[in-house]
């Protein structure tokens, strides 16, 4: 009893991480965008299931927030989403069209500063730091005992992982990925064969916006207390790290290193006979093998458990080949294209 | 008005300790390009080796503080010479190298938290009886602080423009694979940066724990985003833009914290991403600032 209850909460906080790490697999794995705002959208889809769940606040009541509704079940998490996306449309028209690499990572690390600091000064606002709690959760009517709910809860957010799993897979393989992907390897090649830059990258980040604040939300019904800490500046780096633990670009990756990073090291650490009476000493022993293992990968295999796949050509002879030769055959074969030729991979990001 | 001399001075404070940092993680991005997220982590490990010297080992003063400060400079060199080098060369790019940074800065942070704990620690300095001095109640400890901050800017100032190694420093900043290709050894005199500024940040985090009565492993992380604004206020990679910078916001941040405590943080951070905006070197043009943030 004891066992499956803690099975279904791993299995829960998985796939809330996973969510996550696709988004940010969708914006630096597939785009090589370093965009650092995701962590916005995040707490953006936490407050906004917050406050249309918990209804208007009670004046003299421990928390304050300026505004509250009370909607029924899917309504906050499709409004959390709607919202994200906003956020993420803002924030990427704002810096997403003439900022790169280290500018980019380094404006959108100040938004984050801003608006953290400013959502958690400002007690009125959103909770301020003391945050927001008591926020309902959705089908408690299907399960009476706390293991059932656990079960239950276990299953909603098994539904909504997947499909997030499954849209970034297809938007992997879609045209629109692909040209993300040719953006990523060759920005100009790609601008001279008329893909819009600024357009494709907006449009991941507003993806990436819309699971981020998923995650958030779900994260903020799974706890059912929302504070400033869980979508501060600390939790962003071990997302991107999960990323790069798993293999960026690649979304079988991305949920092998959530599962890496998040339940193996997270739970791993409890075995270890030292730190298991100690709980003050667990969480430093926890940061510091994440710690050890992002600079271990990086070291010793950069490109994640599950490196991203080269993109396969199809050299079926019996096709029209792509310039009109009727035997398939390249003008020029034997000149690699350019994605083949393993120069092109990480550097979009380069400095 | 006298509150406002007296937020005066606290800034004045606060600036000294936040040009001390400031320099060196500048001339980290600007002239070794990397952003140094494990800086404010290293500032802390400086301030608990001086803790253990001189209420543990019960050594001098001045003695454990040269030593600490010491050792940071050498894990700073440590970290370059054996982690971000070879990392580079490796191949790893900008982004992943933050995150190489980061992971330095958690692992110092709370390796710091597990063998001293949770707890609050506390230097005891001498000099701790305000003195009046233009309406500014100030320690003499503080005094001392600002004049440290100043004699250290003065130096530095004479070991860019003076020095041979000064002079590397500098070309580096403005293209490395020019300067290489004039004879400048550009490893080791990224080393010896690093030593440098490790040596800064050892010497700020020293202070910042001497200032503030109590400190445990995650005081200095508050101080990051004040850092980034400063470098990027003063320009990226630019040591006089740096102190400039300090100075501005050390005091309009203290000025703002008057209204709201909170908020000082975000002006300042909002200042470093206007000025990253709208003007990208800088706002005091310096031979020193590369545009290290353009790509």
């Amino acid at each position: 009893m004891n066992w499956v209850f803690y099975a279904t909460t791993l299995g829960t906080v998985f796939f809330i991480n996973l969510i996550l790490i696709l988004s940010v697999n969708l914006q630096l794995g597939l785009l090589g965008l370093p965009n650092l705002s995701f962590i916005i959208c995040l707490g953006a889809g936490a407050y906004v299931v917050s406050i249309f769940s918990l209804g208007p606040a009670v004046p003299g009541s421990l928390q304050q927030y300026f505004f509250g509704a009370f909607l029924p079940f899917p309504i906050p998490l499709i409004l959390a989403a709607l919202v994200g996306v906003a956020v993420a449309f803002i924030v990427g028209a704002l810096v997403l069209y003439r900022m790169r690499g280290h500018t980019l990572a380094v404006i959108t690390l100040i938004i984050v500063l801003v608006v953290w600091s400013v959502i958690n000064g400002t007690p009125n606002f959103l909770g301020g730091a003391n945050g927001l709690f008591g926020i309902p959760q959705p089908f408690h009517s299907l399960a009476g005992t706390t293991l059932g709910y656990g079960f239950v809860f276990l299953g909603y957010v098994a539904v909504l992982g997947c499909l997030c799993f499954v849209f970034n897979q297809r938007f992997f393989k879609s045209p629109l990925g692909r040209a993300a992907r040719a953006l990523r390897e060759n920005e100009q090649a790609a601008v001279a064969l008329g893909k819009d830059a600024y357009r494709i990258r907006l449009i991941a980040v507003m993806c990436g916006g819309a699971m981020a604040a998923l995650s958030g939300a779900l994260l903020a019904q799974y706890s059912m207390i929302w504070t400033p800490s869980p979508w501060s500046l600390d939790e962003v780096f071990p997302a991107i790290g999960a990323m790069i633990v798993g293999g960026r670009g690649n979304n079988w990756g991305a949920a092998l290193g959530t599962f890496f990073v998040s339940i193996v090291i997270g739970q791993g650490i409890q075995w270890i006979p030292f730190v298991s009476s100690d709980p003050g000493l667990g969480s430093a022993v926890q940061w510091i093998g994440e710690g050890v293992i992002f600079i271990g990968f990086l070291w010793f295999r950069p490109r994640g458990l599950l490196p991203e796949r080269k993109a396969r050509w199809d050299h079926s002879p019996r096709r029209v080949g792509a310039f009109g030769e009727a035997d398939g055959s390249r003008p020029g074969e034997g000149v690699r294209p350019l994605e083949r030729s393993g120069l092109v991979s990480d550097s979009a990001v380069s400095a | 008005m006298q509150l406002f001399l007296q937020v005066t001075g606290f800034g004045l404070v606060d600036a000294s300790i936040l040009a001390l940092a400031a320099v060196g993680f500048t001339l980290q991005w600007g002239v070794g390009k990397f952003i140094n997220l494990a800086y404010v982590y290293l500032m802390m490990l400086s301030a608990f080796l001086d803790y253990t010297l001189t209420q543990t080992l019960h050594l001098e003063f001045w003695l454990s503080a040269a030593l600490s400060i010491g050792a940071v400079g050498l894990v700073s060199m440590g970290m370059n010479h054996y982690l971000v080098l070879p990392l580079a060369r490796r191949g790893v790019r900008f982004f992943d190298l933050l995150i190489a940074g980061f992971g330095v800065g958690i692992v110092v942070e709370f390796g710091l938290q597990a063998i001293y704990g949770e707890n609050f620690f506390q230097i005891k300095v001498a000099g701790t009886r305000p003195l009046k001095i233009l309406g500014m109640h100030l320690t003499p400890s503080q005094l001392v602080i600002i004049g440290i901050a100043v004699l250290v800017m003065v130096m530095l100032h004479v070991l860019l423009t003076k020095t041979d190694i000064g002079r590397a420093i500098r070309a580096i900043s403005v293209n490395p694979t020019l300067a290489q290709s004039c004879g400048v050894r550009v490893d080791f005199v990224l080393n010896l940066l690093w030593l440098m500024s490790g040596v800064l940040c050892g010497l700020s985090g020293l202070v910042l724990a001497f200032d503030t009565s109590l400190f445990n492993s995650g005081t200095s992380a508050v101080e990051l985003p004040f850092i980034l604004a400063i470098a990027m206020v003063g320009g990226i990679g630019s040591a006089y833009g740096a102190m400039g910078a300090a100075l501005l916001i050390g005091l309009v941040s203290n000025w703002v914290d008057i209204v709201n405590p909170q908020y000082g943080i975000v002006v300042a951070v909002f200042a470093g991403g206007l000025v990253l905006l709208l003007r990208p070197e800088g706002l005091f043009r310096s031979p020193m600032a590369s545009l290290a943030g353009s790509v």
